[in-house]
């Protein structure tokens, strides 16, 4: 209990510390944002006003202080440089279109890698080992963008079943999702099977065997066990990437998600929306990261023994 | 006699081969590795010797008609200005394997350094260094590299660097635990008895063992950095579009997705056989070092 109370501190701390990194290296340079909010003929005076009213005059850490200030006390994240909307609701509408994707991928690449693993560290044929290990390989390395742009090609241009870009619809979910699962689920997939191997082979399961137990049995209390940690860490430490936004995905299908909107706000040079992202996903992230070490400590009692 | 003589030949050779057979198990390179050898052999030539590879300058206007598919001529077909697709595919591979290359070095190096540093002098200075690169973890993904791109704005090597930083600890945790085991061996001692500075410990005598390691993760994150960085030049964030990177080729091919599909299979294609290569050629010398090492 104790060890959980401590981590969760210290996940608070990093969240602190890593938006302050996220603020220090998008600080930008003062006479930009004053250049561009207002219009060339602006008086000095004007200037100074805009520059005030956005706390420029201020130290980096005076204007860090105000801005986590007013994301802990309002929830208000600041406004954007380029719609004025503000930031908080920006990520709001986005983040629900990322939260159903990153679920929806996690879902399909558990289900498959889990099923694709299992099954081939099972079969023991003579081509299976090869096939599996360059199979999977070759699905890593698989490039989500290029599969994506297949997927398009192949659904939604040449045979019009799946519409291509946005994000109404559940329809919509389809192909990102895919494209997102493939690659993730051979990862899911490789893991598994080197996890199984090494704990089919190691004594304590043959003497499981040859003590009689069922191989049901074996199965529930020795193997499952002692293989699912590593891959849940795995899975929950993708899932969370995946929940900081998937840049490149989400830009192809032109999914309204926490990615593209990072990555238009990149081009607009709205830092106010790239920090709220940022700091949005930091959170999620170590959310995540969290209740994976608390489940690790409740799947593997051997862990809270060590040092966390 | 004549059969008994030969049965006991025979018998000789046999369990010679069985000799030789063992004996050369523990040398002999899985076919894995070799594959993957000779796929990476044959980029890093392409790379080096790009001029040789391509048949046209890759930058040149109309050495072609339009947008024409592949031929004897053209392998891979033009592109909509009428340049050779593979000249600018073999130039292409300097600049995706030249950012991955950079990008790994650059979390190599550091990594391997302060990994070296805190291992073997544990204490205050470890939890010190541990914490910051915990710290370059706290952000998912590619979270770090894209404010740092957002900051220093998209060209390659803001792309290479911003990859490089977020590899750092990758690099850190896997030789700081190596450099913990080392440090513990007794040619360690033997040194350290023998009056040697810790700087040549370090470099001397601990830095060889880890080179395995640091070959196996580097060629590993070739790999990932390759996938990353043509991804970013794809979305805009990397390379910019004159020069012929592959993810760059790759979104100037989508624009042509229903005419010319040779504009874009190929980069993609290209990109997949590189990283397939690189972890093809990493997980075999892994699993290689790793047998020899029991």
């Amino acid at each position: 209990m104790k060890r959980i109370f401590v981590r969760f501190l210290s996940g608070l701390a990093t969240v602190f510390v890593a938006s302050f990194l996220a603020f220090l290296i998008l600080d930008y340079a003062p006479g930009d944002v004053g250049d561009r909010l207002i219009s060339e003929t602006a008086t000095e005076a004007q200037i100074a006003e805009v520059r005030d009213s956005l706390g420029l005059d201020l130290a980096v850490s005076e204007r860090y202080f105000l801005y986590i200030k007013s994301v802990l006390l309002n929830g208000d994240f600041g406004r954007s440089l380029v719609s004025q909307r503000s930031v908080a609701t920006l990520i709001y509408s986005a983040l629900k279109y990322t939260v159903i994707l990153a679920c929806l991928s996690t879902f399909l690449a558990t289900l498959l890698g889990i099923t694709l693993g299992v099954w081939s560290a099972n079969s023991s044929g003579k081509w299976v080992e090869p096939i599996v290990s360059t199979g999977s390989m070759f699905w890593i390395s698989v490039p989500v963008y290029g599969l994506a742009l297949f997927l398009v090609q192949f659904f939604a241009v040449q045979n019009h079943w799946l519409p291509v870009v946005g994000g109404g619809s559940w329809i919509h979910f389809i192909l990102p999702g895919i494209s997102l699962a493939l690659p993730f689920s051979a990862a899911v997939a490789r893991l598994t099977r080197s996890n199984l191997k090494m704990i089919l082979a190691s004594p304590h399961i043959i003497t499981a065997k040859s003590k009689g137990l069922t191989s049901h049995l074996i199965w529930h209390r020795h193997i499952v066990r002692n293989a699912l940690p590593p891959v849940v860490s795995m899975i929950g430490l993708r899932f969370g990437s995946l929940l900081g936004g998937t840049f490149v995905v989400e830009t192809i299908f032109g999914f309204p998600g926490l990615g593209r909107l990072t990555v238009e706000a990149i081009f607009d040079q709205d830092f106010p929306v790239v920090l709220g992202a940022v700091l949005c996903a930091a959170i999620v992230f170590q959310t995540i990261n969290f209740f994976l070490d608390v489940l690790h400590i409740l799947l593997d009692p051997r862990v809270e023994q060590k040092a966390l | 006699m004549i059969n008994i003589r030969n049965l006991v030949r025979i018998n000789q050779q046999a369990q010679s081969n069985k000799k030789t057979d063992n004996g050369n198990k523990k040398l002999q390179i899985p076919p894995q590795l070799l594959v993957g050898g000779l796929l990476v052999l044959t980029i890093l030539s392409m790379v080096l010797w790009s001029e040789h590879w391509s048949h046209f300058p890759y930058d040149q206007l109309r050495v072609g008609p339009r947008l024409s598919p592949p031929s004897k001529i053209h392998w891979f077909g033009t592109d909509g200005f009428g340049r050779d697709v593979w000249s600018r595919l073999v130039i292409g591979s300097r600049y995706t394997l030249g950012m991955a290359f950079t990008a790994s070095l650059i979390s190599m190096l550091p990594g391997t350094f302060l990994g070296l540093i805190a291992g073997y002098r544990g204490g205050w200075l470890d939890r010190i260094l541990s914490r910051f690169i915990d710290l370059l973890l706290s952000l998912p993904g590619l979270l770090l590299a894209i404010i740092l791109i957002a900051r220093l704005g998209p060209s390659m090597l803001t792309t290479a660097i911003a990859l490089g930083v977020t590899g750092i600890p990758a690099f850190y945790r896997v030789i700081r635990t190596e450099t913990i085991t080392l440090s513990m061996a007794p040619f360690v001692e033997a040194s350290t008895l023998a009056g040697a500075r810790t700087f040549r410990i370090l470099f001397r005598h601990i830095c060889p063992h880890l080179y395995p390691d640091l070959i196996v993760l580097g060629s590993l994150r070739i790999g990932t950095f390759m996938l990353a960085g043509s991804g970013l030049s794809f979305i805009g964030l990397g390379a910019q579009s004159p020069t012929p990177e592959w993810g760059v080729l790759l979104s100037e091919g989508k624009q042509f997705m229903n005419t010319a599909w040779w504009l874009w299979v190929f980069p993609a294609a290209a990109i997949m056989l590189a990283v397939f290569s690189f972890n093809l050629f990493g997980d075999g010398l892994r699993d290689w070092v790793d047998e020899r090492s029991r």
